[in-house]
């Protein structure tokens, strides 16, 4: 059974975008040229080496920044700002090291439902640190949890605002293998049960495989624009063993990874060969 | 191949005890595990398995609480020149150029030999590692993946017996990871140094290792599985991963670490 939120018109829709940094000479172009439209309710990965624009990329979807040419769309409307739809989460988790668990989802909650009680805004808050299970550290600091339990907060603090849309840049590449599957488990967990569009952000094609709907390659190199799109045909839940056995799963994986890999040729010369054969006729 | 090359590296009933105040903690016990000479052997598994303990004891930085570990028919007995280690971070010093780091080395170990041949031993260890025309450069100036091209090329120039690689590659972004892999699927290829690989990346063990050895998680950790890696040589990643049985080997290392994952979180 293919299990998917998607739905075919896009929340995001992005043409001819261009972003660079600088100014005159010493400007460097770091997106070129950037078509995308992103399906309500799918599940995105983007995959791509670092120095892509990958963040970049999340900034521009976020409002974060805005692009010097083309057009960032979010349903149908030019994207000029921040906002509460639009919730993104960060590698580094961002969060406020004085507050407590609660004090750090809280933030997102008391801007954003000003009109409830106290009582009111309490109930939002635990409801999102027990969605992430975090229920036993509401009263620690980011101090005291561990990587994957502060990237957890920072998941809470974003559903919080209920938002349309989570943004996730690289959420889990600070974390250790298990504590990444243990997260990875949980996203898709929130994401079919809250039916939200995610553009999950990634280093690892095997993340992105595990997770995605579609998946979206950068190109290596700067200034980088977007490879072909590669639809993930697998049945969910899929299993990180037994995938292994699929021969989509292989087909996929393989020509993902050949992209990636050619793409990088294109960019550079193979100096490690290169240097062995003038070492060889000099001796 | 006779006994002292099938048995290059032999870890004999090897343990690692550390005394606390609730009595022993034992890290590791009975662990086995021998290397022919130029094979290239990855071992993988969990955080806090023990891996690098195994490896650093038998760098000779670790003290063995019981069994023995020898080289080339000698029993270990302290660090040597005979085996290079590099670890997660390069540890270059700051203020040298990427020549002067990889020639401290050179100066303790080939200190019989001429100022000319020590010279060659550090040129061609960069130039080896893709740096010809970055030995000027401090590490400072150097990207973190150039940095620890400068670890491998420190550990090659001493042209050791083994070669100890303790996640050498564990702090870089995948593409640096990739070209760092080739780089030492190359090295190995040209040089054959028998090689003690740590890694909890099952893709990197499957490209580079002959054989592969899966540790179950500590304390009390053993050697759980050993899969003998048939990928052709010459490596080749794409060739690699068309393979027929890339695959399943990948299945069989994953379903071995899941299944520990289990048991640590029923142990926790």
């Amino acid at each position: 059974m293919i299990t998917t939120n998607s739905t075919n018109t896009p929340i995001f829709s992005l043409k001819n975008v261009c972003k660079g940094f600088g100014s005159a000479e010493s400007r460097s172009e770091v997106l070129h040229d950037i078509h995308l439209d992103i399906n309500n309710g799918e599940l995105l990965a983007m995959v791509g080496f670092s120095g892509t624009g990958k963040t970049t990329l999340i900034k521009l979807l976020a409002g974060l920044e805005t692009p010097d040419s083309g057009t960032v769309l979010f349903k149908d409307q030019p994207v000029t700002g921040t906002d509460p739809k639009r919730g993104v989460i960060f590698q580094n988790y961002s969060l406020l090291p004085w507050l407590t668990v609660t004090g750090n989802v809280g933030l997102a909650v008391d801007q954003l439902y000003r009109d409830r009680s106290k009582k009111e805004r309490r109930d939002i808050i635990e409801h999102y640190v027990e969605m992430v299970g975090l229920s036993d550290a509401m009263f620690k600091r980011p101090a005291e949890l561990s990587g994957g339990m502060r990237q957890r907060v920072s998941v809470a603090r974003a559903l919080s605002a209920d938002p349309e849309c989570l943004l996730m840049d690289e959420p889990l590449s600070a974390l250790d293998a298990l504590t990444r599957a243990v997260l990875q488990d949980q996203i898709l967990e929130i994401w079919r049960e809250q039916k939200k569009t995610v553009v999950l952000i990634t280093n690892s094609v095997d993340e992105a495989i595990l997770m995605a709907d579609r998946i979206i390659p950068f190109t290596p190199g700067t200034p980088s624009t977007l490879g072909p799109e590669f639809v993930v045909p697998l049945a969910r839940p899929r299993s990180r063993r037994s995938m292994n056995r699929n021969d989509l799963f292989k087909r996929l994986r393989n020509d993902i990874i050949h992209f990636l890999e050619s793409e990088k040729k294109k960019n550079q010369a193979t100096v490690v060969a290169e240097s062995l054969v003038e070492i060889k006729q000099a001796s | 191949m006779n006994y002292i090359e099938t048995h290059y590296l032999d870890i004999i009933n090897v343990a690692k005890v550390y005394p606390t105040k609730q009595g022993p903690f034992i890290v590791l016990q009975n662990f086995n595990l021998t290397i022919k000479e130029r094979e290239f052997v990855c071992l993988i598994g969990h955080s806090g398995c023990g891996k690098s303990t195994i490896l650093t004891m038998v760098a000779g930085l670790n003290s063995i609480s019981d069994g023995n570990i020898s080289l080339d028919g000698q029993e270990i007995d302290g660090a040597g020149p005979d085996r290079a280690v590099v670890f997660q971070s390069p540890s270059l010093l700051p203020w040298m150029n990427a020549y002067d780091n990889v020639a401290i080395g050179v100066k303790e170990t080939m200190a019989k030999a001429s100022k000319k041949e020590r010279h060659e031993a550090v040129v061609e260890a960069l130039c080896a590692v893709g740096l010809k025309d970055a030995m000027k450069k401090r590490p400072g100036e150097l990207s973190q993946g150039m940095c620890q091209r400068v670890g491998i090329a420190r550990a090659f120039a001493l042209k050791p017996k083994l070669m100890l690689l303790d996640e050498p590659l564990g702090m870089l972004d995948e593409l640096t990871k990739h070209e760092l892999q080739d780089l030492i699927v190359t090295l190995h290829r040209e040089y054959e140094l028998t090689t003690l690989m740590v890694t909890h990346d099952v893709d990197e063990a499957l490209y580079l290792a002959d054989r592969i050895v899966m540790m179950t998680n500590g304390p009390l950790a053993q050697v759980g599985d050993i899969l003998s890696n048939d990928l052709p040589r010459p490596r080749i990643r794409k060739d690699t991963i068309e393979h027929a049985s890339y695959y399943p080997y990948r299945e069989h290392l994953i379903t071995f670490l899941e299944d520990q994952d289990e048991k640590h979180r029923k142990a926790s």
